[in-house]
């Protein structure tokens, strides 16, 4: 089985791809064996990546657990980082622009050059929060992916048959410009690595199927008040610009995908760093539901048209769009196809985390109402449950839960419930959920058939449970505990909830 | 073989006396022989039976709450346990009292009496038919804890009900 290289550059590129991450834990079919992430942003303390970074740690873990041999879709796809790094190391680390560029030691006509084409605020921006949605400044700092020891790394990695998908923001600095620049560079021949040396398998690199996304305008940023230069009201002409450049890709790209967003929600201005911190937006699933469509092998005839010396003959261009436009929608404003991608499996690794008592809670902060997640006590059915199911007997006691890999399982479930809230919080509300809900069959909404055998005799949380010791009856017990564990919870939900259209 | 019942119920010969016991095992007062009818075998298999469908409805039955995951806690078949005791012991109860009242005793279990016939002794009382109720009650929990370790492991829900009785390592 192949492998997709998936290039997230910016912060629309972490979130996108923590959304990637979090469908491939509820186990949405993904046709690669392997994701690669490699992410590319210079403002590496930022909280969008660092939040997709334990995601994607925690997840690297469970994975291995995962591999039960049986059904389980949990967390199947495996996640594997390049050197052990999910970041790709820019070799520099000056602060300032003008340092960078060396405008010290410029020659007097040189430096008048560069004070024409830079205004005094450009020349001085710090960037190690980024390019704050300059892209003339990223098209500069990132021209230095060559010679890079990751790339050095993706190379002896490549096999004949991976893939190379791109998730880019155009609207932003580090996004717009270096979607085409690392698009370019994966296209040049003979890349040479830090050593000088032509990197082998480059030729590999040069003719693979490669995709990408540009994600538009989805949110705006509200005034700034610490000297940033990010300005919200620039979005659309910057996108424009881009758009405008982005001729340039035609035939260089197998699949192109496209996702904007009308109705935005305005964040709180920070420049970058670790206040910047947005909110999960349906558009970045939707953005990762186009990595899945890429590697899908049922629309290989639609998505790539090669001659037969393997040069892109035409670059096919795609939009994302839901049904109906509304500011809050669920499932069933969802297309056929998106909907049999995602309805099982969101579900059911919610029915999963609800069951270890991962939910959402009003909470009164100073004054205001806020909701929470949380690891609810009272909802926690697993601790309730587990000394008296037979499922669990001597199996599954207190203590399994102390168990690092089931640690970070929860700890994915957790931020898998908060990054649904975080959807449903903002001005285009995707919300397919009741999460407040501490029921175990009444949390879809919609009007969906979603779960199987509904006159049964156990309602609530007893009907999970004896599905739970139905399951337990039917599986290869020949693998370790966790394993056995994943693989039980995924049989159960399965067999519970099974939407088909 | 046939004699097995009888041998339980009479550990608790003790509880309810000889002489009922005598008259459960059919000793015929005329003949002076047991030729009469052993009822510790229809007593017992009674409670046998009662206990079984009791137990078998715990950890198989599809519906009323038995075989349910919120049914499969130690107190909930003591609960079941006690339901199915408790009418065993009205079984021995009823069977025995009705014998007693009735006069199906034969006379010489029943009395001691003078060269006259006249009574000198009772020998069985109301409250011994009472205390064979009691027995039959013990004899019912212990068929209900044979049965439960018999039939428990192939129930869905409760197989590890109660958790004291899982005396081999569950699959």
């Amino acid at each position: 089985m192949s492998k997709l290289y998936v290039f997230g550059i910016g912060g629309t590129g972490a979130r996108v791809l923590k959304s990637l991450t979090m469908l491939l834990a509820a186990g949405t079919d993904c046709d690669v064996e392997t994701i690669v992430p490699i992410i590319i942003d210079r403002d590496i303390s930022n909280k969008d990546l660092s939040r997709t970074k334990l995601l994607i740690e925690d997840y690297i873990i469970v994975n291995k657990i995962a591999k039960t041999n049986g059904n389980n879709k949990f967390f199947k796809t495996n996640i594997h980082l390049l050197n052990n790094e999910l970041c790709l190391q820019l070799r520099d680390n000056t602060q300032k622009f003008d340092e960078f560029i060396g405008r010290s030691t410029m020659s007097n006509e040189n430096e008048a050059l560069v004070n024409m084409l830079f205004s005094k605020e450009t020349l001085g921006l710090d960037m190690t929060e980024g390019f704050q949605g300059n892209p003339n400044i990223g098209s500069v700092v990132l021209n230095q992916f060559d010679g890079n020891d990751i790339f050095k790394a993706f190379a002896s990695d490549f096999k004949d048959g991976d893939k190379i998908f791109i998730i880019s923001s155009i609207f932003g600095g580090t996004g717009a410009s270096g979607f085409p620049l690392l698009r370019r560079i994966l296209h040049t021949p003979n890349v040479t690595g830090s050593d000088g040396k032509v990197l082998a398998k480059w030729g590999l690199i040069n003719k693979a199927p490669i995709g990408a996304i540009s994600v538009l305008p989805y949110f705006l940023v509200g005034s700034p008040t610490d000297g940033s230069l990010v300005d919200s009201d620039t979005f659309i002409d910057k996108a424009r610009a881009a758009l405008s450049y982005y001729k340039n890709e035609d035939k260089k790209i197998d699949v192109l995908y496209y996702i904007a967003d009308k109705l935005t929600t305005t964040y709180e201005h920070h420049k970058g760093g670790d206040a910047q911190m947005n909110n999960a937006h349906f558009v970045e699933l939707a953005a990762a539901l186009a990595v899945l469509d890429f590697v899908n092998p049922e629309k290989s005839g639609i998505n790539f048209h090669r001659d037969k010396d393997n040069n892109i003959e035409r670059t096919v261009y795609k939009e994302f769009g839901i049904n109906t436009n509304l500011p809050e929608f669920t499932f069933d404003n969802l297309s056929d196809e998106t909907k049999r991608l995602i309805v099982n499996p969101l579900s059911r690794f919610l029915l999963f985390a609800k069951y270890m008592g991962f939910g959402v809670e009003k909470e009164q902060k100073n004054g205001k109402e806020k909701f929470v997640v949380k690891h609810i006590e009272r909802n926690d059915i697993f601790k309730q449950e587990n000394k008296y199911q037979p499922y669990s007997h001597k199996r599954f006691t207190d203590d399994f839960r102390k168990i690092n890999s089931i640690q970070k399982l929860e700890s994915v479930q957790l931020k898998f419930v908060e990054w649904l809230l975080e959807m449903e919080l903002q001005n285009r509300r995707f919300a397919p959920f009741n999460l407040m809900s501490s029921n175990a069959t009444d949390f879809i909404k919609g009007n969906m058939s979603v779960f199987k055998n509904d006159n049964s005799r156990y309602k609530n949380w007893s009907k999970i449970d004896n599905e739970l010791n139905n399951q337990i009856n039917k599986i290869n017990k020949s693998m370790d505990n966790e394993s056995l564990f994943i693989e039980l919870f995924y049989n159960m939900t399965s067999e519970i909830i099974n939407y088909k259209n | 073989m046939d004699e097995i019942l009888g041998k339980i119920y009479c550990w608790f010969e003790s509880i309810f006396g000889q002489y009922l016991a005598e008259y459960l095992w059919g000793y015929n007062c005329e003949t002076q022989v047991y030729d009469g009818k052993n009822l510790f075998n229809s007593i017992g298999l009674i409670a046998m039976s009662v206990s079984f469908a009791f137990v078998l409805a715990y950890y198989y039955l599809p519906f009323w709450g038995f075989n349910h995951p919120r049914t499969n806690r130690w107190w909930n078949w003591l609960i079941i346990l006690i339901i199915a005791s408790v009418i065993n012991f009205f079984i021995g109860y009823s069977w025995t009292i009705n014998d007693f009242l009735n006069g199906n005793i034969g006379d010489c279990l029943m009395y001691i009496r003078d060269s006259d016939g006249n009574i000198i002794s009772q020998l069985i009382y109301e409250k011994d038919c009472w205390l064979f109720g009691l027995s039959n009650f013990f004899v019912s929990v212990m068929f209900f804890i044979i049965w439960s370790l018999l039939l428990k492991w192939k129930s869905r829900n409760c197989k590890n009900s109660p958790h004291s009785l899982s005396f081999r390592k569950s699959n």
